[in-house]
């Protein structure tokens, strides 16, 4: 059994980075890096995290910077653990990442500990620059982003962060560039609509999906041209060409009055492909630079059809296009879809047989009954846009994500507690919409894992009281994210064992809280991360106990389990908590002695804050089996008093025939006792 | 219950008819075998079957009223009585003559002491019931109570409920 004196020397005081001092104004990272609060760095700052300075106790000369995230937008913290176990060069390495003390001292933050740029930014993050000459970009800034793309595509991490306001001088003398941070954000959520390919432009921003090194390099494209021209159109304009896009190219839109020289409009030709197959990659580019590149796939829309359709009075030329106009005017294309319009155009001018046949299903237009026919649900519209555009995002009530970025979505609507976005993704994953979006997109191979991770979200809410449903999905699709329970949230917390020390630091001081120590978030962050063996501890810690203490069982066996294997330390106000709704379980004890004598054990066990030795006494084998046959012995004695009182209470009313019988046979026996003594009386001579 | 007219019922009648003729018999065997010992008494020592035959009245009325089972009013009575003139019979067998139990035979008293110490078998047979119930009650009562108390600390301890 571990004693109270072995927890202490195993707690690794965790505390100080939960309750650090907040008065000094400095946290630390990975017990190496400090972070000074008092020194900002406004030149760095991301659009969701704010920059200090940032201090290597093992190397104070090194010039760094951390970056703190805030608490309503997810970070790729899966993406910045896997930076930090390699050393690259092109982007800001990512040195240290993981929660660390809030600057205002209240709870911890993501934050993330880079190296700093020597020589600033390239470009204002917002504000157009003037604009730079074909050579700086071919000298200086194309081969640093290639170096730094390559480094990450070779790690098969994708930047999602590629634009002009996030690209550094690395030296002083400007002649070297680095890519900037792409950690403190979902992937794409801060770039401009213009830096997105097409069909993850039109997607939510944090929708727009892990996405691959194709949207890199068409961010890439973008940022040439802005640089080059000195800006690309804003995100009004873009969206509002979107069918223009579609119809042209997305180089139309994005270099409109721009006439660079014929050479680079060969590589922004190659790079800005809106389909991803034809885009150049990193090494077209090399070879482009390196003047072996001739050959460029002709710029061309997503045209498909012969003829335009007309929707709404615009006229579409691919079926994207008019999947995109689809979700933008839902009753409108409800209305369009009772006609054949669509299916015949899809047919007679785009020659897509296939297409055509799956359209007419979806809209039930060869149904015979007409009410089947005329209705035509959200799902139905949904599946419709994903037939004609199979590649771009799911577009589903007003809500459009890219497969590959429900996890984002899912983080910041449960972040932000938009119950109306929670509701149209839940439906989104119940459905299947999700897996029909990931299998109909070509970004996917048939057998991708990711389908089958789809499929059991799909089980988890079917279940939402076993599995945890949504809270369950969110930790799954945004590896490293901080637990979302209210009752920690403020602390970051990313490992099971700052999840002990957090709930242990809230049940402390005062009463125990009134909720349950696992809240749904607790439940389904730890079974993210927990290991078979911790997870089968649980269960066995709450299985075979009585109806209605599963739930406190579960709780104490969960704690208990925590604080073994990551070696939390005491955890007494976590074992007065756990202690506080413990009663469903003293309860289930049939004996009242033998309840009173385990709650005494069971209170000497929470002083010493020890939840280990609270689950022995709970679940003593012996003393159960003792009392279970205890118990039936007792019911059945019990029973049988409760008989034989009614019986005697019966007879009390009635016993008259027993009496008269008992009596007359006392009589005879008196008599013959009577008899006996007068005879033996009279031969003895007695009389 | 046999019902009328089936075998069941041909074959309870058939008992009860047998019992009745048994009861009969032995009414009759034991009128024969008393005619025949009274007989022979009376021939041989007529104070003795005057003092039996006489003092043993009680105990032939409480044979011929007593159907109940276990005949104890007839035990009790006969016990009794017997009591009452075993010490009339005993000195007459000792002493060898009859001249003592003729004397007595005479005295009033010895048939009222025979009678009253027979009469105390009825008395016996009708009050011990009473007896018998007041201490039956007792019993029960103290039982229940037992029960109850016992009863009521499983309850508590178990947290049972009726």
């Amino acid at each position: 059994m571990a004693n109270t004196a072995e927890l202490m020397d195993e707690s690794p005081g965790l505390g100080a980075d939960l309750d650090g001092p907040a008065s000094s104004g400095r946290a630390v990272l990975d017990d190496i890096f400090e972070i000074d609060y008092s020194q900002r760095l406004q030149s760095l700052d991301s659009a969701q995290a704010k920059a200090y300075v940032a201090v290597d106790t093992e190397r104070p000369g090194a010039k760094l910077f951390a970056l703190v995230a805030g608490l309503d937008v997810p970070t790729r913290a899966g993406v910045a653990q896997a930076l930090t176990k390699t050393e690259g060069s092109g982007y800001l390495n990512v040195l240290a990442a993981g929660p660390a003390l809030a600057p205002d001292g209240e709870g911890r933050r993501m934050a993330f500990v880079l190296d700093r740029p020597s020589g600033g930014r390239l470009r204002h993050p917002v504000n157009a620059g003037a604009a730079v000459s074909e050579r700086v970009v071919n000298g200086i800034i194309l081969p640093g982003i290639l170096e730094g793309l390559e480094k990450l595509h070779g790690q098969g991490i994708a930047h999602r962060a590629v634009r002009p306001g996030n690209i550094f001088y690395s030296s002083t003398e400007h002649d070297r560039v680095v890519l900037g941070e792409c950690v403190s954000a979902p992937p794409g959520f801060d770039q401009p609509v213009a830096y997105e390919p097409l069909s993850r432009s039109l997607a939510a921003r944090a929708g727009r999906g892990e996405g691959t090194a194709a949207c890199d390099m068409y961010a890439l494209g973008v940022t040439l041209v802005a640089l080059l021209k000195g800006a690309v159109p804003t995100d009004d304009i873009i969206l509002a060409r979107t069918a223009l896009r579609y119809q042209s190219g997305s180089m139309a839109v994005i270099m409109a009055g721009f006439e660079p020289s014929m050479r680079m409009k060969e590589l922004l030709s190659g790079l800005l492909q809106d389909d991803s197959r034809q885009r150049w990659g990193i090494d077209d580019v090399y070879d482009w630079l390196a003047g072996r590149r001739t050959r460029s796939a002709p710029i061309r829309g997503l045209r498909d059809g012969v003829r335009p359709f007309e929707f709404r009075g615009a006229r579409h030329s691919s079926p994207a296009g008019i999947a995109h106009a689809f979700a933008e005017a839902p009753d409108a294309a409800r209305h369009t879809l009772r006609e054949r319009g669509l299916v015949d155009w899809l047919w007679r001018s785009c020659g897509d047989k296939d297409l055509a046949d799956r359209v007419k299903t979806l809209t039930h237009l060869d149904a015979k009954d007409p009410a089947t026919k005329s209705s035509l649900s959200d799902e139905d519209l949904a599946l419709v846009c994903l037939a004609l555009d199979p590649n771009g995002p799911l577009r589903y009530r007003g809500l459009s994500i890219m497969p590959d970025g429900v996890g984002p979505v899912l983080a910041i609507a449960m972040m932000n507690e938009r119950a109306d976005d929670l509701k149209v993704i839940s439906q989104m994953i119940e459905r299947g919409l999700i897996i029909e979006a990931v299998q109909r997109s070509a970004l996917f191979s048939r057998d991708d894992p990711y389908v089958s991770t789809c499929r059991s979200h799909q089980a988890y809410l079917k279940f939402p009281g076993r599995d945890m449903g949504l809270e369950r999905c969110v930790y799954e699709l945004n590896p490293g994210a901080p637990c979302l329970s209210d009752m920690i949230r403020d602390y970051s917390v990313t490992t099971l064992h700052d999840l002990g020390q957090a709930l242990n630091r809230y049940a402390g001081g005062g009463d125990a809280p009134s909720g349950r120590p696992r809240d749904r978030h607790v439940i389904a962050f730890a079974a993210d991360l927990m290991s078979p063996g911790q997870l089968q501890a649980v269960r066995l810690g709450a299985v075979g106990v009585s109806q209605g203490a599963e739930d406190c069982m579960a709780d104490l066996a969960f704690f208990a389990c925590i604080q073994r294997t990551e070696k939390t330390g005491v955890m007494r106000g976590m074992a007065r908590w756990v202690r506080s709704r413990m009663e469903p379980a003293l309860d289930s004890f049939h004996s009242s002695t033998r309840r009173r004598r385990v709650a005494i054990a069971l209170n000497h066990a929470v002083s010493s804050g020890n939840l280990t030795d609270m689950l022995k006494v709970m679940r003593n084998e012996t003393e159960r089996r003792s009392d279970a046959q205890e118990f039936n012995a007792a019911r059945s004695r019990f029973i049988y008093l409760t008989n034989e009182n009614a019986r005697l209470q019966s007879l009390l009313g009635d016993y008259s025939a027993l009496a008269t019988f008992k009596g007359r046979k006392a009589a005879a026996m008196l008599a013959f006792v009577v008899f006996v003594v007068v005879g033996v009386l009279t031969v003895t001579g007695g009389f | 219950m046999a019902i009328r007219g089936t075998p069941l019922e041909r074959v309870a009648v058939k008992q009860l008819l047998a019992r009745r003729q048994r009861r009969r018999n032995r009414l009759v065997l034991v009128c024969a075998v008393l005619t025949a010992v009274g007989v022979g008494l009376a021939l041989t020592a007529l104070p003795l079957f005057i003092l039996i035959y006489g003092g043993m009245l009680p105990t032939l009325v409480a044979f011929l009223a007593d159907e109940q089972p276990g005949r104890y009013l007839f035990r009790a009575v006969g016990f009794m009585n017997l009591a009452g003139i075993i010490p009339y019979i005993e000195p007459t067998l000792r002493a060898g003559n009859h001249a003592m139990l003729s004397g007595a035979l005479a005295q009033t008293t010895t048939w009222v002491v025979i009678y009253v110490i027979a009469g105390s078998g009825f008395f016996f047979y009708f009050v011990m019931p009473w007896f018998a119930g007041l201490i039956l009650e007792l019993m029960i009562r103290a039982r229940i109570s037992r029960h109850a108390a016992e009863r009521a600390a499983l309850g508590q301890e178990w947290e049972l409920d009726s």
